[in-house]
Order: C-alpha cells, then structure tokens, then sequence
C-alpha cells in the first residue's frame, strides 16, 4: 500500500484496531514529501490519542504497555518512542499519573479504604501504590485524604488537569 | 447586550468525514453546506434547537498557511485543539447505548455527577465532545449552566 492511498482515507474510515501505519513507518526511512509526512504524524498522534484515551478509559483493568501497543497493532519500543515524542513522557509514566489521579479523586470523594482505592485504580500491590502515591504527590494517600473536596466538575476536565504531570506546573500546585 | 450565542467553530480535517460522524453517527443535522468559493461552509446543529450551530471548518490557505495549518492538524489529532463541544440529552444511558452500537469511541462512560449523569467521546479527528444528562435543579455550580 503507497502513502498516497492512505491519504485519500479518512480518519473515520478506520475502526479501532484497524490503523493504517504504513504511511508513518514510510515518514520514519524519510523517503516521503512533506504532505505525506504531514498525514503520517497526524495518523500517529491520532493513534497514541487513542492508546492515551484507552488508558483513561480502562486504567481500573490490567493495563500495561506491551499489550497496549498489541491493542494499536505496534511494537512496544516504537509505542513508547512515539508516545513520548507526541505527548512529553513515556505511556508507563501517563498511566501510572493516571491511576494516581484516580486515587486522589477516590480518597477526596469516597470512604474506601486506601487498599480498596489501590485495587480500585488498577494497582495490584499496596507498597507500589503506596510508593508510587507518595513519590508523584509528596505525603500519603491518608495524609492526602484530608484535603478539602473540589467542585463536581465533568470527569474527563478533572481527570485532564488534576492529573499530576511531571511538566513541573502542576506539580507548583499540589504539593504544598 | 449579547443574548444567545448562535455559532461556534470546531477544525475538522475532513468535512464529509465529518457529516458521516456528526450527522451519520451523533444525529446531527445540516443546516448549511454551501461553497462560497473559498471555502465551504458547513454548519450542522441539533434537531429541535434551530438557534445554534457549529461550523465544521477545515484548517488551511488562505485562512492561514499551510504550516500552519499543519501544525493545527497535529493539534487537532493528538487531542490538544481548542475545539470541544458539549450537548445535552434527556436519556444518557439510551445515548451512550445508540452511539456505541454506531461504533463512537467513547473516551468515558456515564459517569454520575452532583449535576447530572455525563459521558465523553471524540470525534474521528480527535475533537472532544461531552454528553450530559442535567439534574433537574442542579446549582449554579454546575459545568453546562444551570439545571
């Protein structure tokens, strides 16, 4: 299959788990013009959009990197190279924050106890939860529960912006 | 003073992909596909609420340069566009169940909230849309205006 047949096909025409690469492995030998390199880096971000969209959506289950890039049909090496040249840090990195908004969102709004909301978010062993929590957030998940509730606002915006980024903003913000 | 807002603006990278997702999918309907030479202007809205609609504009020459437009491309699909839409519906989960059924990508499920029950999906260009089922009498807190 040539780039310019790829790039006569809509976005929409492509269902989960039917991406069409070819065109950004051909950007990747740079044998290609700028417009089929165009149309190869917005296929790709389309596809870590959706690997990204994937772990917002089922963070909760058994979600790990290698059978994500299995899910988007990509070897784990170019999933996590591309991953982090689309969106700033590695998919392990995005989904282990992920998992810890979760956390923070389930001890500020819930009485679960830390180990419900550990197993709750995905994490399978207390210590990691516990390590990972306090390495991202700076205290304890209990010490954290204390904090004052937020506002209810749409999941998908708290889940965007209260999510600890290691971009250094956010992190001016959280931990006190 | 200003007394409604009628129009709003998302980038489509397509626009009959678009009407395939926005009409075909979510339930949209045209409001006005017309060329004006140099663009095409195409509006969609929902059924039943004439007072507003969003103009699925494609990004590109002579709007802005083509690098430009590029750059809005790679935006639009990593999911970091300005552009986002919310719509309001009266059964969330007989919504989610018909939209899933036509094969959205559904980026959250039903979730319920202090005002209203709301779910989030994408458009195939990497838009985010949001559907939300209001609690009657939900405050003025509430994100989508009053209940």
């Amino acid at each position: 299959m040539t780039v310019a047949r790829i790039a006569g096909k809509s976005l929409s025409s492509s269902g989960p788990g039917l991406f069409r690469l070819e065109g950004f492995l051909r950007a990747d030998t740079g044998l290609c013009s700028d417009s089929e390199m165009s149309q190869a880096v917005e296929e790709s971000n389309r596809l870590m959009l959706r690997a990204r969209d994937i772990m917002d959506r089922t963070y909760a289950e058994p979600l790990d990197v290698p059978s994500l890039a299995r899910t988007i049909h990509v070897s784990e090496a170019h999933f996590i190279r591309t991953f982090r040249a689309t969106f700033g840090e590695t998919p392990h990195r995005y989904l282990q924050r992920r998992r810890v908004e979760r956390a923070m969102f389930l001890l500020r709004q819930t009485d679960l106890s830390v180990t419900d909301v550990c197993l709750a978010v995905g994490f399978t062993s207390l210590g990691t939860f516990s390590r990972t929590f306090r390495d991202i957030i700076g205290e304890s998940p209990t010490s954290y529960r204390t904090r004052d509730e937020m506002k209810p606002v749409p999941t998908c915006f708290m889940m965007t912006w209260t999510r600890p980024s290691s971009f250094g903003e956010a992190q001016a913000t959280l931990v006190h | 003073m200003l007394n409604s807002i009628n129009l709003s603006q998302i980038y489509v990278l397509d626009q009959d992909g678009a009407l395939d997702f926005y009409v075909g999918k979510l339930g949209l309907e045209v409001r006005t596909d017309t060329d004006l030479g140099f663009m095409r202007w195409l509006t969609v809205g929902v059924p039943g609420d004439p007072n507003r609609e969003i103009l699925l504009e494609m990004p590109g020459p002579p709007a802005m340069d083509e690098a430009t437009a590029e750059q809005v491309r790679e935006m639009v699909t990593k999911g970091a566009s300005g552009g986002w839409v919310g719509f309001t519906t009266d059964d969330i989960h007989r919504t989610y169940e018909k939209l899933a059924a036509r094969g959205v990508e559904f980026t959250q499920e039903p979730v319920e909230q202090g005002y209203g029950i709301d779910c989030g999906l994408r458009d195939p260009f990497g838009n985010a849309i949001r559907i939300v089922q209001r609690t009657s009498g939900a405050g003025d807190t509430a994100p989508g205006g009053q209940g």
